[in-house]
């Protein structure tokens, strides 16, 4: 009887969950300038909080992944998120300042997040680092802080959160730029997706094989808790760059079947939404035409965007093909626009004991910008802040007018530790700004040396805030032009700029046992002496004649010598 | 000890050795005596036998036993263990590179860098110029570009003539490597005008232009129309020589992979002449470039910016190697450095190679600098007044620093019309030289050997011996006063 009524109960459970629980996934392809094609996967989940009013301590999941949810909720998190970066995303030659998907962060592995706090700071901490280090079982990769030390707490303004004000959250980021993509593997993050890599977008997804050829790649989660008031969001991505045209050259021309090996999949049942996009790029064509067609304001530009709704019925196991008219070889252009904004870090000067970051922000348009550059530095980085200098590229005037203001967190050397800076900067229209921050390597402990000492250490990226962005408006009025651009219409906050490896001073690591031999002897020789000078007693011998230092022995028949271990022997011999 | 007492003569009572003890002592004290004063009596005898075996190790050098056979240290390298892709294809491409490029061989530069430049942005490469050389950046999809390899082919060869087949070779080669996504290295491709410079003026430039860390490069020299041997040139400036690994892998790549014989400097390394002439022709080919710190090949103005590289030259010939055999040498060399996980760091910079395949190991050649610098050194014990010497150096070393800011040797004129030191101080200050040069020519040898020989040569042993015996005979008349 009770079986039968659980049995009763369990669809309408199931009905009063998937009211407020939905997923929908997106495929964009995205045609680059330079051959490449940007495919990026979403998945985006809406769920209520999980857990049920019961007084039991109990929670049941639909949609969402558990794995991934209790240690959040346990933890008191509001918005978490995970990025992984491997390869680098070519801002001059793919025109964009940055991939398809905005919260990518920079190069290597991120975890960043608000945690609900109730001003115990040690409690937040401990469940900061409980939440990074279950993250890290679920992805396979070390998420967690090597030591507290590596955690940044001052970024909370570049990372604003979505929900609840910052006076009641804390944020925290903990960078590591030299994690990859969870050595490929794929597994971890299909095991999040309720369809598991199985059905629906994410089964061509699901090509390990395929995917980790591609060019740059992004994998990520963003994870936005529920609320008293408002579910709870969690989404997926997955981007990287495919190189369109053949090795030894030819058409760009391309298909769902040429890039994944297979068309379009077996819808997921539970999915309310999934569509296949392309933003259409100058002279293309597709088969089957898209059923829908419109602009978008994206990163700054007024695109023209085809979409397919995949769950149409007949849409299974159909390929989609894209061309542009007329084009047998593609020949690379000569000259490609660069993106509004582009930013490059390099170390210039790079001796063993100091260098030079030099970070050129290029602004492409015709209005100067307002922004927040930002570094994270490990302790042994010691920058120069007050030698920070600033000028244009194409003249040696300074321009420390451009330098609005700057907020410095020093490190605490020698204990691990994380230097951060911000400068609020005034980027000048159609022009390269040039930040020069001069620095000083620390030396590390002996200790503190990673595996392939001699590879050097990889830092974080640095991050541009742009301030002045105006978002990307969803209704538009129908008399915009096509390609018409407006760099301040994005969503894009964030620019990072490329990865950067910075040499250390390494020791020769034999060289420990040297020390330990040259110390050893110097010790011994010391040692003879000392003991040779306490215990000798002084006194006088009387020369043979004839012999000694021969000629001149005869000026000297005294000799003061000495007389090892004499004491008691030479009792009267002292004088 | 107490057989020595038993033995001692009887105490004179009367006199300060009024013990046994006292007598032994005595005598020990004049035997130690005897020793010290026939030592510095037979000093320049000494010398002269420092600096004979230190002579006879030099020419012992060329002597196979002395050598070990060379292997590649760095496990990651795997030399000519790769498939090759670099084919027929890639050749013809390059032979229309060359076509056009003997077109405009004595354009000016601008003409031949905008063709350069607008061939590698063909192949879907960012290139770009500096003032004396043109650059491409290949970034293959899987790298992170945190590091970079760096192959290089300038307009001027080695030998003085156009280098248009390397330039060539280099064009072919942006266009090979776009798109393959087995690297995991950015590479930067450079064409430099002229010999050197075009290269040196990119690598000033490098730092601001590229976030890449460099580690190892490669340098293209290609005069004739074909080749019958690869020759390495791996000297640096300033007698730095690229991880004998760099040297190793190329020689075994170039062999095994690319099917070509190769040669230390161009060197005919012919088995059927004398062993030990052959290797003596290959250590004063090395000592030529390395004594005066001048590079072999255009890539040793990478070795001050910490670059291990070498210059694949390939001599000119009727045949039978072409396109196809550098190709695939480049392109298998270059997979080898891309194994790389950190730096070439194992202490593998210190070597001297006597042939193909063999080396000296720094064990076996430093004894001799050590046994010259010994002799040097000795000869500079005697020194009666270090402070009046050390005044007397003063004038010598301001000479040697103002010809260092100015750049140039003929200030050493000046020491022609200053006052000298006369008598104990001329002594002291020539063997407080003594003593630096003794020091000097050692610790040279570590970084730079045939520079230290050079030295040690100039010091000229010989002469020094019999002027120190003059200075010793003088000293003592001169204490006796």
């Amino acid at each position: 009887m009770r079986i039968l009524l659980l049995a009763s109960l369990v669809p309408a459970l199931a009905a009063a969950l998937s009211t407020s629980n939905s997923f929908h996934e997106a495929l964009t392809l995205h045609p680059l300038p330079d051959g490449k094609l940007s495919v990026l996967f979403e998945f985006t989940t809406y769920f209520a909080s999980a857990s049920t009013g019961s007084s039991l301590r109990q929670s049941h999941h639909y949609l969402t992944p558990p794995s991934l949810l209790l240690p959040l909720e346990h933890n008191n998190i509001s918005e978490l998120t995970v990025s992984f970066v491997a390869g680098q995303w070519d801002q001059r030659r793919s025109g964009e300042a940055g991939p398809l998907h905005y919260e990518s962060g920079g190069g290597g592995g991120e975890v960043r997040g608000w945690l609900r706090s109730n001003g115990d700071k040690a409690e937040s901490d401990r469940a900061w680092t409980a939440v990074t280090h279950a993250l890290g079982g679920l992805f396979c990769a070390g998420l967690g802080p090597s030591d507290e030390g590596d955690i940044v707490r001052s970024f909370g303004d570049i990372y604003p959160p979505h929900r609840g004000s910052p006076s009641n959250l804390t944020h925290y980021l903990l960078p590591h730029p030299f994690l990859h993509l969870c050595t490929e593997n794929l597994t971890p993050f299909l095991s999040l997706l309720p369809s598991k890599g199985l059905s629906g977008l994410s089964s061509l997804l699901a090509q390990p094989g395929t995917v980790f050829s591609w060019g740059f790649k992004s994998e990520g989660i963003e994870v936005i808790m529920p609320d008293e008031t408002s579910p709870g969001r969690w989404r997926g991505w997955w981007e990287g760059v495919v190189d369109l045209v053949p090795e030894r050259g030819g058409s760009r021309a391309f298909s769902l079947e040429r890039i994944f090996g297979r068309g379009i999949p077996r819808p997921f049942p539970e999915a309310e939404t999934s569509v296949l996009r392309l933003m259409v790029s100058e002279g293309m064509s597709m088969e089957p035409e898209a059923p829908k067609r419109e602009g978008k304001w994206i990163d700054g530009r007024y695109r023209e965007v085809a979409e397919w709704d995949l769950l149409e019925p007949g849409m299974q196991g159909r390929d989609v093909r894209f061309w542009w008219d007329g084009e047998r070889d593609f020949v690379h252009p000569r000259t490609l626009r660069p993106p509004s904004i582009s930013v490059l870090r390099t170390v210039t000067a790079p001796h063993a004991s100091d260098g030079t970051f030099t970070i050129r922000f290029s602004n492409a348009g015709s209005e100067s910008r307002r922004a927040v550059y930002s570094e994270v530095w490990p302790w042994w980085v010691k920058g120069w802040i007050s030698e920070i200098s600033l000028r244009v590229d194409g003249s040696d005037e300074s321009r420390d007018d451009l330098l609005d203001s700057m907020s410095y967190h020093p490190s605490t050397p020698p204990t691990p530790s994380t230097t951060s800076l911000h400068l609020f900067l005034t980027l000048p229209a159609q022009s390269t700004l040039v930040v020069s921050i001069p620095f000083t390597k620390l030396t590390l402990k002996y200790t503190e040396h990673r595996p392939d000492a001699e590879r050097g250490v990889e830092i974080p990226s640095g991050i541009l805030n742009l301030l002045d962005t105006i978002g990307e408006p969803e209704s538009v009025s129908s008399d915009v032009p096509l390609g018409v651009e407006n760099a301040r219409q994005t969503a894009r906050r964030r620019i990072y700029t490329n990865r950067l490896l910075l040499d250390v001073p390494t020791p020769d690591f034999s060289m420990p046992y040297n020390v330990i031999i040259m110390s050893s002897t110097v010790m011994a020789v010391f040692f003879g002496l000392m003991q040779g000078a306490l215990t000798r007693k002084w006194g006088w011998v009387e020369l043979p004649k004839g012999e000694g230092r021969g000629k001149q022995g005869e000026d000297e028949p005294k000799a003061g010598v000495s007389v090892v271990e004499g004491g008691a022997q030479l009792a009267g011999s002292s004088s | 000890m107490l057989r020595r007492f038993r033995r001692a003569q009887p105490p004179e009572l009367t006199s300060i050795n009024y013990t046994p003890e006292h007598v032994a002592l005595a005598k020990t004290i004049a035997r130690r005596r005897r020793i010290v004063s026939a030592i510095a009596r037979s000093i320049p005898l000494i010398r002269l036998l420092l600096v004979s075996v230190g002579i006879s190790w030099l020419l012992a050098l060329p002597y196979e036993g002395l050598w070990k056979e060379t292997y590649v240290d760095e496990h990651a390298i795997q030399p000519a263990q790769v498939t090759m892709y670099f084919d027929w294809a890639n050749v013809h491409r390059a032979d229309r590179y060359l076509d056009e490029l003997e077109r405009i061989a004595n354009a000016t530069f601008e003409e031949r860098s905008s063709y350069t430049a607008s061939t590698f942005a063909d192949a879907g490469l960012s290139s770009g110029n500096t003032s004396h050389a043109t650059f491409a950046h290949v970034a293959p999809p899987r790298s992170a570009g945190t590091e970079t390899i760096l192959v290089s082919a300038n307009w001027i060869s080695r030998d003085g003539g156009p280098n248009l087949r390397g330039v060539a070779m280099l064009l072919a080669l942006g266009d090979f490597l776009r798109g393959q996504n087995h690297w995991a290295f950015d590479f930067v491709l450079v064409v430099g005008d002229s010999y050197l410079t075009g290269l040196e003026d990119f690598m000033r430039n490098y730092h601001s232009l590229f976030p890449g860390v460099l580690w190892t490069a490669l340098n293209i020299d290609y005069p004739g129309h074909s080749f019958s041997h690869l020759g390495l040139f791996y000297e640096g400036v300033n007698g730095r020589l690229p991880n004998q690994d760099v040297v190793n892998t190329v020689a075994h790549v170039a062999r095994y992979a690319g099917g070509s014989p190769i040669r230390y400097h161009d060197v005919d390394a012919d088995q059927a002449r004398s062993g030990y002439l052959v290797a003596a022709k290959h250590l004063l080919a090395h000592f030529s470039f390395a004594a005066l710190g001048r590079p072999s090949g255009a890539h040793g103005v990478l070795a001050r910016h910490r670059i291990d590289a070498v210059t694949l030259y390939c001599s000119p010939a009727e045949g039978p190697h072409g396109f196809h055999t550098l190709g695939r040498t480049l392109e298998s060399t270059l997979r080898s450095y891309n194994n790389l996980l950190e730096r070439l760091h194992a202490s593998y910079f210190f070597y001297l190679l006597p042939r193909p395949d063999r080396f000296i190991p720094v064990g076996h050649y430093l004894p001799a600098a050590v046994l010259l610098g010994a002799s040097i050194t000795i000869g500079g014990f005697d020194c009666q007044e270090p402070l009046a010497g050390l005044l007397w150096l003063v004038p010598a070393f301001v000479i040697g620093y103002i010809g260092w800011i100015l750049q140039t040797p003929l200030v050493s004129l000046v020491a022609l019309v200053l006052p000298r030191p006369q008598g104990n101080a001329r002594h002291s200050m020539s063997a407080l030289a003594h003593l630096l040069y003794g020091a000097l020519i050692p610790t040279l040898a570590m970084v730079n050997f045939p520079q230290a020989i050079l030295l040690a040569t100039i010091g000229s042993p010989g002469t020094d011996i019999i002027d120190s015996a003059s200075w010793r005979a003088e000293g003592t008349v001169v204490r006796d006063r």
